[in-house]
């Protein structure tokens, strides 16, 4: 039983977020979700890594997790999966290159799975898959614009509204280190600002 | 027209799903493009109306791509189209959606279309077009991710050597003003940082 709900939320999100329209595309995306695993992450546990060679699909159902973009050595945090988002490597899924990302648990969650060998198998001799990956596509870059809309703020307090709009757990969830680097602003200045956003709610 | 066509199969062929089983689709392609739409400086390209979910060829000349900033109360520089790119109005055509950008001529441009209608006509001789519009998709999203990793600079003089190695075409025909928009700084920011390091956009 508990299943049956988990894999209705599934389709659910999925339906929600990919634009698949017609009733045939509804009904393989039906049974696309039935195929999904469910697993329980804790905080530091990674969906996926630098190491991960297979690019699963992931559905979180609760919790928030943090992907994370690896430059020499240095991770940045590039942006958060929350509840009813789709969660991927984009190196792994889309351009089957080794992932530049890591994805790990901030706060304890349930997340459903699906890996890519499964997807092809699946969408084998029917457009599904194409009309999966390029609903993922989409669906990246819109995420992506609007992250951008946050980082294009010149002032520091704009941009803290910006991304607060995008996940409001963020000042919960984040290491206020880890959260000027987020918004491209020094540690200083975000502290300031935060106290006077906390001020001018009183 | 026989440019425009040249240009664009050579933007195809750039794609890295690009092979030679593409060249049929990529000719049927070619062959219903529309014809060319010429626009001064500064003109507002009127043909991206709120329904319109054509595909838009930007053949020469550079176009900045606005949207309207809630947080700051007026239009702000989301993007710069370069030439030989493919440009759409992404609410419309991804999720059916008023779209919240529109495109401004930057120098003067040329534009071509390649309707909605022409897609579907073509998607029945060749399925491969999809292939075309994913992988075209992905190359924008990848743009997208890349230039985010830019907007996390701390240093404004980081994000501007980011601009002036990875973008170079962009960076050579930017005014300071739209290169302070670009990488997310203010005006003043940005002269000063010009200022500290010594060095000058040119």
């Amino acid at each position: 039983m508990i299943d049956r709900i988990d894999h209705d939320a599934v389709y659910n999100h999925l339906h929600a977020q990919l634009r698949i329209e017609s009733a045939e595309a509804r009904y393989k995306l039906r049974e696309f979700s039935r195929k999904f695993v469910f697993k329980t992450y804790e905080p530091g546990d990674e969906l996926w890594s630098l190491t991960s060679t297979e690019g699963d699909l992931h559905v979180i159902l609760t919790g928030a997790f943090g992907e994370y973009l690896k430059e020499k050595k240095q991770a940045h945090l590039l942006r958060f999966y929350h509840q009813g988002k789709c969660a991927f490597s984009e190196d792994l899924l889309l351009y089957s290159n080794p992932p530049e990302t890591i994805t790990r648990c901030l706060v304890e969650g349930k997340v459903a799975s699906i890996p890519r060998s499964q997807i092809s198998m699946i969408s084998e001799g029917n457009d599904f898959g194409l009309r999966l990956i390029s609903g993922l596509i989409n669906l990246s870059m819109t995420e992506y614009r609007y992250t951008t809309y946050e980082m294009l703020q010149t002032s520091v307090e704009y941009r803290i509204k910006a991304a607060l709009e995008q996940f409001p757990e963020l000042l919960n969830v984040i290491p206020r280190r880890e959260l000027a680097d987020y918004l491209g602003i020094s540690k200083a200045s975000l502290f300031r600002t935060l106290k006077i956003l906390g001020d001018a709610k009183g | 027209m026989q440019k425009v066509k040249q240009a664009l199969r050579a933007y195809f062929e750039s794609l890295p799903v690009y092979s030679p089983a593409l060249d049929e689709t990529i000719q049927a392609v070619v062959s219903h493009l529309e014809d060319h739409y010429h626009f001064k400086k500064g003109s507002i390209i009127s043909e991206l109306g709120p329904d319109n979910n054509d595909f838009w060829f930007l053949h020469e000349g550079l176009l900045k791509e606005m949207y309207k900033n809630t947080y700051q109360n007026n239009d702000t520089l989301f993007n710069i189209i370069p030439s030989n790119a493919i440009f759409v109005n992404e609410d419309t055509l991804f999720l059916g959606n008023h779209p919240q950008h529109y495109f401004v001529a930057y120098t003067d441009v040329q534009i071509v279309r390649f309707s909605q209608e022409s897609f579907s006509e073509v998607f029945e001789k060749y399925p491969l077009i999809q292939l075309l519009y994913v992988s075209g998709t992905a190359e924008i999203q990848k743009n997208r991710r890349a230039r985010l990793t830019m907007l996390r600079m701390s240093k404004t003089i980081d994000r501007v050597n980011w601009v002036r190695a990875q973008r170079p075409d962009l960076y050579k025909n930017m005014d300071r003003i739209t290169l302070a928009q670009y990488i997310g700084v203010s005006r003043a920011s940005l002269y000063r940082a010009f200022e500290k390091n010594g060095k000058y956009q040119f």
